[in-house]
């Protein structure tokens, strides 16, 4: 399952630079967290688009580390990019005020809508489009929020596994530093989405290349890899299968949203 | 002669747009000495369609269709569009040639697997025939035609000189070496060409509609099987061979496959699987 860098950035330049130019957004916007995924994005924007015209928004709530907040800076400078640093701590504590809880995951989904809600904001302001940086391992297990991070307008890593991305971040020149961070989506102290999926991505990667892109049958990955593994990894998928679709439209009419009137998303653009 | 690959990116749904660029393309490869000029398929419309097929399809007597016709007096080509006919749309290659519609090839192999829907939108073309022309006997195929072998043996029996492919396929499969589309399309040009004994020019777009992209990396083989030119991945461009009758005479002479062919044992062969199915 290993990419041609190469060949990878060269499409997603050409997609980004294409999509930049279909509706009038020539810009965009990318919530930038100083872990991998979202810096392999800005490194394609700016590459695609020119750093003049690539926004980063840097979004720490007081539970993000320092060393986040730092990395993401350098890579802004590293970059030539115009950036926000926006803390959201006053928003989302002011949230918790009126609806208390202790509960990590509220609190989490809470910060990323937050994020979402200003990267969209910003997106109004400047004319730029929100990049996506939820890439296919998230997106498969559901390891994400959904209409938090896992909205965008356009997504150029949703088709690779995290093991891919980083294969195409040590390709693009993404600092060593970033390279080899223990993913994690900092939605509290110590989290890391290895500890919290209960396994390695480098494995979970390799299982769900086998299901999803060569649709090995179930009870042959489950052989190779361990059942209970597996297993979870499969309902994981299914379970968080809601996540990656719009909205669920009852149908009444001939023609219906999302359901048999079908258009190309680039239609007529 | 002188054959050029248009290898452009459609703008999906917007006819006029495009058919601006074909006449940019003819007159630029009019200007390199080119006779003939391919187009990739759906080149006039975009492909990912859908419900837009009744839209943009173009009738026999559509304005359209007399814009096309007056472009060939510059230079004959091979452009793809929706073709209406008694209600049906089909997905079709047009040759036009000295202001007229000279061939139509309507695609026969729909695929509807995977991204693809093209059975729900369009209708099935019947055969496979050949035709002569300025450039000796061709063939066209669509495609999806071009990935069943079948399609091109069948030109093959016909003798055509040059099988004419016209793509929109949609990049997939990134592995170490590259796109493992783009590799399948070369795979099989390399052994059409070698083994039918014919030129191949393959034709694909490059853009993206919907998210998925198109890669491009026309090519162009000899009847012998050599590659003759290949243009750059997901880049617009004009890419150009010499075409000459002279060398599928040489390569057949070389390797006399159409000279061994046994169709009718094939044909026998298949009436007896046929009544196995």
């Amino acid at each position: 399952m290993s990419i041609n860098p190469e060949k990878t950035e060269k499409i997603i330049r050409n997609f980004l630079t294409k999509e930049l130019s279909r509706i009038g957004y020539r810009k965009g916007v990318v919530g930038l967290s100083g872990g991998l995924d979202s810096a392999t994005v800005l490194f394609l924007l700016t590459r695609s688009i020119g750093p003049e015209n690539s926004i980063a928004v840097i979004m720490p709530h007081k539970v993000t580390s320092k060393e986040s907040v730092e990395d993401a800076k350098e890579i802004v400078k590293l970059l030539g990019v115009k950036h926000h640093l926006i803390d959201i701590t006053p928003m989302v504590e002011a949230y918790f005020e009126i609806m208390p809880t202790e509960n990590e995951t509220l609190r989490g989904n809470k910060m990323a809508r937050e994020r979402m809600s200003i990267l969209y904001d910003i997106s109004a302001r400047e004319g730029a489009l929100v990049i996506g940086t939820s890439n296919k391992s998230e997106l498969l297990l559901g390891y994400g929020t959904i209409f938090g991070d896992m909205a965008s307008a356009i997504n150029p890593i949703g088709d690779l596994y995290k093991t891919q991305v980083r294969e195409l971040a040590r390709y693009l020149g993404v600092p060593k530093k970033i390279l080899k961070k223990s993913p994690s989506a900092e939605l509290w102290v110590g989290q890391t989405d290895e500890g919290e999926l209960g396994i390695k991505y480098e494995e979970a990667d390799k299982i769900m290349h086998e299901l999803v892109d060569e649709k090995r049958p179930e009870s042959e990955v489950r052989e190779k890899y361990g059942k209970e593994k597996v297993n979870r990894i499969i309902d994981k998928i299914y379970k968080n299968h809601f996540k990656r679709l719009p909205p669920q439209i009852l149908k009444l009419s001939k023609r219906t949203v999302g359901r048999d009137f079908l258009y190309s998303r680039d239609v007529l653009t | 002669m002188k054959i050029a690959l248009a290898q452009i990116a459609p703008c999906l749904g917007k006819i006029g747009e495009n058919f601006e660029k074909h006449r940019d393309f003819i007159l630029r490869a009019k200007e390199r000495e080119a006779s003939l000029v391919i187009f990739p398929e759906l080149s006039l419309t975009g492909y990912e369609l859908m419900d837009l097929v009744p839209d943009v399809a173009i009738k026999r007597d559509s304005k359209e269709m007399e814009n096309l016709k007056k472009l060939s007096k510059e230079l004959p080509f091979f452009a793809g569009f929706v073709l209406e006919e008694n209600d049906l749309f089909y997905n079709v290659s047009g040759f036009f040639k000295d202001g007229q519609l000279s061939h139509i090839h309507r695609k026969v192999f729909l695929p509807n697997y995977s991204m693809f829907e093209e059975k729900r939108f369009f209708a099935e073309g019947k055969g496979f025939k050949a035709f002569d022309s300025d450039f000796g006997r061709i063939g066209v195929l669509i495609c999806y035609d071009y990935l069943h072998p079948s399609s091109s043996y069948l030109y093959f029996l016909q003798k055509a000189d040059i099988i004419i492919v016209q793509s929109s396929s949609p990049t997939r499969g990134i592995e170490k070496d590259g796109f493992s589309s783009v590799k399948m399309w070369d795979n099989m040009s390399k052994v059409v060409s070698r083994f039918f004994t014919t030129y191949v020019a393959y034709v694909n777009r490059v853009g993206f509609d919907g998210g998925m992209g198109f890669a491009g990396g026309s090519h162009a083989y000899s009847p012998t099987g050599d590659k003759l030119v290949q243009l750059e991945e997901f880049e617009e461009g004009l890419g150009f061979f010499e075409y000459s009758r002279k060398e599928v005479k040489r390569a057949r002479v070389l390797f006399p496959a159409f000279r061994d062919e046994r169709a009718e044992l094939i044909f026998e062969e298949l009436r007896r699987i046929l009544n196995e199915y």
